[in-house]
């Protein structure tokens, strides 16, 4: 499982933050509380989220305005549309990344969440506990 | 290159000695006759009888009134040659095929096409469940998009960008029911309202950033709502219909390097001698001052046109159930269960009644003569309004809600994107496979 790490003091607070590595496009999305990690792009028309805004606890997608709850990267007007979490895991300040590999790019653009109107569970929310900055 | 715009999605290109036409709708009332243009057409001498008619061809991004107006079309001739995407089921081209027209050309998505003397149409396919399309025409290094109010993908606006487009028009309001028809305490609907225009402006600006053109017109997207009764819906706090001058405002505070210009209709941009204003002054005049006069002045033709509308069809209490019957039996059970819904009506009049279609029955009878105290979607209309779409006289189910004459409500307050899909078109296979290939299936 491919996997990657970066430093929380390199994510800016409630702003979405583009992270690129080995071809993998992710947008992080830091808090005071956590550090949220998707797939970066809207299930939607694909654009990058990292490009949208934050606000709430609500990442909004530039191109068209839809709206995902980073708690559960669910879609918060059409619930049947979620975000691909990555796994964030932190220690000593830093965040450690990983995901499945193999997925199609057409795979990872069109995710509908498991069942419309139950939402996924974003394994990438991980407490920030140890947060020194 | 010259571009003579006329409203909403509709430009007139001309590429060289080619004219394409696009999206003409140069009639007012669409939609049951609710939708009007920015500023009413005629007033610019802009109708189906002005416009030039030595068109090589008309480009239809999609079927809804605003973009293919049929009262518009019948002033064409039948074996003019129509260009349209290539969408996944055939359609909205045989409804063009019904209409009359004999020369209907589908294009594959993205391949250009060469049309002779050096012109070149694009057309690209939203990424959307619904028959969307924009078209990008070149020609002697000159480029003109339309997105019409297409809601085209991230690649394929970054592609168009890449080309160096001289002039833009683009998308800039939302054309729909939400959240205005629906039920929300006051508070709740002006903070929606309020959510979704931002959220539309903010949209235009970085689809604009996106493409970069040289110039950016907002142009489709609006309608403006003269019926008395639903002038509340032009209202800046009330309603999405963005005005085109709060577009182009925005635009301009989000410093692009794209140059924002507003166009009303029958106004002209050459690529020679560039902008060139013949609208009428009174389509530059205050928004809301605007719409009270254009109100008042077609008020009269508005209550005529309600007037003349047919009733309801003597059968509407049958033939709703079987309509909706036929198309909820159609489909596999797993799509009904994705959908899920039960949508209920409340039909007014003399031929009303109240019916719920339950998406999870397990059929053949999926239409019950009840409001379910469960429903999850219901809606209120008038009898005569809902007939044609269940008699098939009108094809198009949108449009009905698109006339904003209906009032509704939802449990829970949540966009069922499924139930939409279903009645924008109901097609087995085409539902089958966008949720199949998003693996939201058993």
């Amino acid at each position: 499982m491919p996997t990657a790490e970066i430093s929380i003091k390199a994510l800016p607070l409630d702003t979405p933050f583009a992270f690129e590595t080995a071809g993998m496009k992710i947008v992080l999305v830091r808090t005071n509380e956590h550090v949220y990690a998707f797939e970066d792009v809207c299930p939607h028309a694909f654009w990058p989220l990292s490009a949208g805004t934050f606000r709430d606890g609500v990442l909004e997608c530039p191109g068209h305005g839809w709206e995902f709850r980073v708690q559960t990267g669910q879609c918060h007007e059409s619930p049947a549309y979620c975000l691909t979490p990555i796994s964030a895991g932190i220690a000593n300040g830093v965040v450690r990344l990983e995901w499945e590999a193999a997925n199609t790019l057409e795979d990872r653009k069109n995710v509908l969440c498991p069942r419309p109107g139950k939402a996924a569970v974003n394994a990438g929310a991980e407490a920030i506990s140890q947060l020194q900055d | 290159m010259r571009v003579t715009y006329y409203g909403q999605a509709c430009t007139l290109i001309e590429a060289g000695e080619m004219k394409i036409l696009t999206d003409p709708w140069l009639t007012e009332g669409a939609y049951q006759g609710t939708w009007f243009h920015t500023h009413v057409l005629a007033d610019a001498n802009v109708t189906p009888e002005t416009i030039p008619k030595d068109i090589d061809y008309l480009f239809l991004s999609h079927e809804h009134q605003d973009h293919t107006d049929v009262r518009t079309l019948k002033h064409f001739r039948p074996d003019i040659p129509l260009l349209i995407c290539r969408f996944s089921t055939p359609k909205f081209h045989q409804y063009l095929r019904q209409l009359g027209f004999t020369d209907i050309r589908e294009v594959e998505s993205g391949q250009p096409l060469d049309l002779g003397d050096g012109a070149k149409v694009t057309i690209f396919r939203t990424v959307e469940y619904t028959n969307d399309s924009a078209i990008l025409v070149e020609h002697d290094g000159r480029r003109v998009f339309n997105e019409t109010d297409c809601k085209l993908g991230y690649e394929d606006l970054g592609q168009i960008g890449r080309l160096g487009i001289d002039i833009g028009f683009y998308m800039f309001s939302g054309a729909n029911w939400y959240p205005m028809m629906y039920e929300y305490p006051e508070d709740q609907m002006l903070d929606l309202v309020r959510r979704r225009r931002r959220s539309l402006l903010r949209s235009l600006v970085q689809r604009v950033r996106l493409t970069n053109p040289r110039l950016a017109v907002p142009a489709a997207g609006p309608c403006t709502v003269l019926d008395p009764a639903l002038l509340w819906l032009n209202r800046e706090e009330r309603g999405i219909f963005v005005d085109p001058e709060i577009a182009v405002r925005t635009m301009r505070e989000a410093n692009l390097s794209s140059e924002p210009l507003y166009m009303a209709a029958s106004d002209v941009w050459d690529s020679r001698t560039g902008f060139e204003c013949r609208a009428p002054a009174s389509f530059r005049a205050p928004r809301q001052e605007y719409i009270a006069a254009a109100s008042e002045r077609m008020a009269g033709s508005i209550a005529a046109a309600y007037k003349a509308e047919s009733p309801a069809h003597a059968d509407l209490p049958n033939l709703l159930p079987k309509f909706f019957n036929t198309l909820v039996g159609a489909q596999s059970p797993s799509i009904r269960k994705v959908i899920n819904a039960k949508l209920a009506f409340h039909v007014l009049g003399p031929r009303g009644g109240t019916w719920t279609v339950d998406f999870s029955a397990p059929g053949p009878e999926f239409v019950r003569d009840e409001i379910l105290p469960d429903w999850t979607y219901k809606v209120e209309i008038e009898d005569k309004l809902i007939s044609p779409f269940v008699t098939g006289e009108e094809p198009f189910f949108e449009d009905l809600l698109l006339s904003l004459r209906f009032r509704c409500s939802r449990r829970p307050d949540l966009f069922n994107e499924p139930l939409y899909h279903f009645l924008y078109e109901a097609d087995p296979e085409k539902l089958h496979n966008w949720y199949a290939n998003r693996r939201n299936l058993d």
